[in-house]
Parts: C-alpha cells; structure tokens; sequence
C-alpha cells in the first residue's frame, strides 16, 4: 500500500494558517499557498513513502509557528491610533447624531488588526454603541412604558368625595343591619356601589381588607353581590413584574454590549500588537 | 563545554540572510523553490525553510525584488524572483561592508 501524504499536509497547512491568524487575509492566504507549492515541489522532487519521512520534510520548512512568526515581523512598530479611535467612536460616537459611529465602523473595516469575526461583533454589537442604550433608557422612562400603575394606594380611610355623601363606615353599619341591594365591588377605581332603601350609593373604599370585611359581612346575610372586580388584575396600562425585569435586563444589555465590545476590541488590539513582536527564527 | 549563544547566531543569520538571498539572484531570476532549497543546502545558514517565504515578500514589499508568474512545465504557474535596482545597490553595499567587517572580526579571531 502506497503512502498518502495529503492528510499530513492538509493537518500541517491548517496549523500554520491558524499560527498565522494575525496576519492580514491576503497576506495569510498567500503564505500558505506559498508553502502548500514548497510542499508539493519537495514531493515531486523526492517523493515521500512513509509518514516518517514526511514529517522529516515538514520538519525542514519548520514550525507553522516559526514561519507566522516571521511572516509577522514589520520593520517599523505601527501605530495603533486609528484602531483607538475606531474603538471610541464605535463607543460614544453615537453621541454626535450617528455619524460618529457610522465613522468608527469604517475605520474598524479598514484596520488589518482586526479579524472579520472582530470586525462583525464591532459593527453588530450594538449599531450606534452606547448612544443606543442610553436613548431607549430615556425613551422608555420618559414615555412611562415601565412605570407602575398597578400600585393600589388607597384612599385615606373614610375620606369623602363630592357627590358620594356617604361614608365606608356607613355603609358597613347599612350592610351589617341587611340593608344593602345591589352590591358591587369596584376595585379598580377603589369605589363599592350599593342601593339602599331605592338610593344608589357610591362609596370609597379604604383598604383591600375593608372591601373583604364587607364582603363577609353580605355574606353573613346573604346579600348577593358583584365582586367580580376584585378578581380582575388591576393594573392598567403597566407592565407585569415578569415585564418589567425582561425590559430592565434588555435595557441593561443594551448598555452593556457596548462597554463589553469595546473592551474586547481593545483587548484584541493589544494581543495583535504583541502577536506581532516576537523575532522570527530563521 | 562553552557554545556560542544561541540568540547571537539567530541574529547574524537574519542580519544577512536577506543578503544572501539577493546575491543569489544576482545573475538570475530564480523560482522561489528552488532559492530556497539552494539555501537550505548551505549548512547553517536555514534552519526552516518555511520562513524564507516571509523574508521574500518583505523584500518584495521594500522593492529590493520584483516577482513575476510563469507558465510551469508541471503543475500550476511559479513565481520567480528578480532583482530590482534597489535591490542590486542595496547588495553591493553590503558586500562592501561585509568584506571589511568580516576581515575586521578574522583579524582578532583567527588563529585562536
């Protein structure tokens, strides 16, 4: 059986391609065809028979990481300030109406520091950086979206409102004497409305507890009435607590993805610049 | 056993590698296999070939050689390498240099 050597230098290109991931695509692509055609005239020259002696070929070319290492030596230390400003502007320059940001996006493109995958977390993470965290913070604060109207603050125990002349402890002296008709609980706008004696009564409610002890009052003689109200949820227009927390958290990493790209793209950067230093072995 | 420091061998050798490759050719445009293999027979002076690639585009990229594709007799197109001006100059003033370095360090190494 004759040897195959494609596995081995398939493994072995592929090791020096990820060794060489600082490099820029075209650069990075070109060294390795350069080294795939090394590999294949070596073969013709003298074809290998065994893994053995293959591996003492891909022996003499060297380590991928030797050759990226090489391939990453630039005579001059470049500047990274393009790259740091790419970094703020994708950051904060939502801030000057958008085009801040859409400025840092091209100079993110343009840097060679920088992955395609880098590069797609910079631009999709999030458009308009922090400026859009921050403006859906105050859209939903300011618009009241989150604001919570569920709260059932009651009325002051007793208190009397215009045109409804009659007093909770009235109406609980009523019911305790069997004389109310017609009762219906009205939570939500903290109001009990009764007939009594061909009257229509409408009342404040003091407490949650007040409308339940009336309630066992009626009950104790057996005086039907609606409560059906006290069933219904009585928030209106507001947001469950289960909303609320899901909108905070989205908020939250709204204003988080930002910070949190910008400390990877600045991390990315240092480890480029390092990637880039070692002295290649010839 | 006293041996010469690694780090210092690896330094003269990138120092003049680059020299060597453009004396090779000086009188020809090679392919780029084999200026590498003629290099690598040379004890000593490689230790991977592989990294000879990276040196040739720099040098590309500095305009010391120029590079053209040509049709192969097997197999896909070859780049060959070619001196350029630059590159000539840039040669024959280390060669100069070299000669009166090498003669300087021979006169106080030799014969020790």
């Amino acid at each position: 059986m004759t040897y195959n050597p494609e596995p081995e230098i398939e493994h072995y290109l592929k090791r020096l391609s990820k060794a060489a991931h600082g490099l820029p695509r075209g650069r990075r692509r070109e060294l390795v065809a350069e080294i795939e055609q090394h590999i294949r005239d070596a073969l013709v020259e003298t074809p290998v028979d065994s893994e053995a002696e293959m591996l003492t070929l891909l022996d003499r070319i060297g380590a991928p990481d030797e050759i990226a290492a090489a391939a990453g030596d630039r005579p001059v230390t470049r500047s990274t300030a393009m790259e740091t400003c790419a970094i703020i502007l994708l950051l904060v320059g939502g801030f000057l109406g958008f085009v801040g940001w859409i400025v840092g996006v091209v100079l993110l493109w343009r840097s060679s520091v920088w992955t395609l995958r880098d590069k797609l977390i910079g631009t999709f993470v999030i458009p308009g950086g922090l400026a859009t965290g921050l403006f859906a913070l105050g859209f939903v604060f300011a618009g009241g979206v989150g604001a919570q109207v569920c709260s059932s603050s009651p009325a002051v125990p007793g208190s009397l409102t215009a045109g409804k002349p009659t007093t909770y402890a009235q109406v609980l002296r009523y019911a305790e004497r069997g004389q109310l008709r017609n009762v219906v609980f009205q939570p939500a706008q903290q109001e009990i409305d009764a007939t009594y004696q061909g009257k229509t009564l409408v009342v404040d409610a003091p407490t949650d507890q007040s409308m339940t002890q009336l309630q066992n009052v009626l009950a104790r003689h057996s005086v039907p009435f609606d409560a059906s109200g006290t069933e219904k949820e009585t928030c209106t227009g507001g947001l469950s607590t289960l909303g609320a927390i899901a909108l905070l958290l989205a908020l939250a990493t709204l204003v988080m993805a930002p910070i949190a790209t910008s400390i990877y793209l600045g991390r990315r950067l240092e480890r480029q610049k390092f990637a880039q230093r070692p002295e290649p072995a010839i | 056993m006293v041996v010469v420091q690694a780090p210092l061998i690896s330094q003269m050798r990138r120092g003049t590698l680059q020299y060597c490759v453009l004396a090779l050719l000086a009188d020809e445009e090679r392919y780029g296999f084999d200026l590498v293999k003629e290099l690598a027979e040379v004890e000593g002076m490689v230790t991977s070939e592989g990294t000879i690639y990276p040196l040739l585009a720099r040098l590309r990229k500095e305009g010391l050689v120029e590079t053209s594709w040509q049709e192969s007799p097997s197999g896909p197109p070859r780049r060959y390498y070619r001196l350029t001006a630059t590159g000539r100059a840039a040669l024959e003033a280390f060669a100069g240099e070299w000669k009166r370095f090498r003669d300087a360090v021979d006169h106080f190494v030799e014969g020790t």
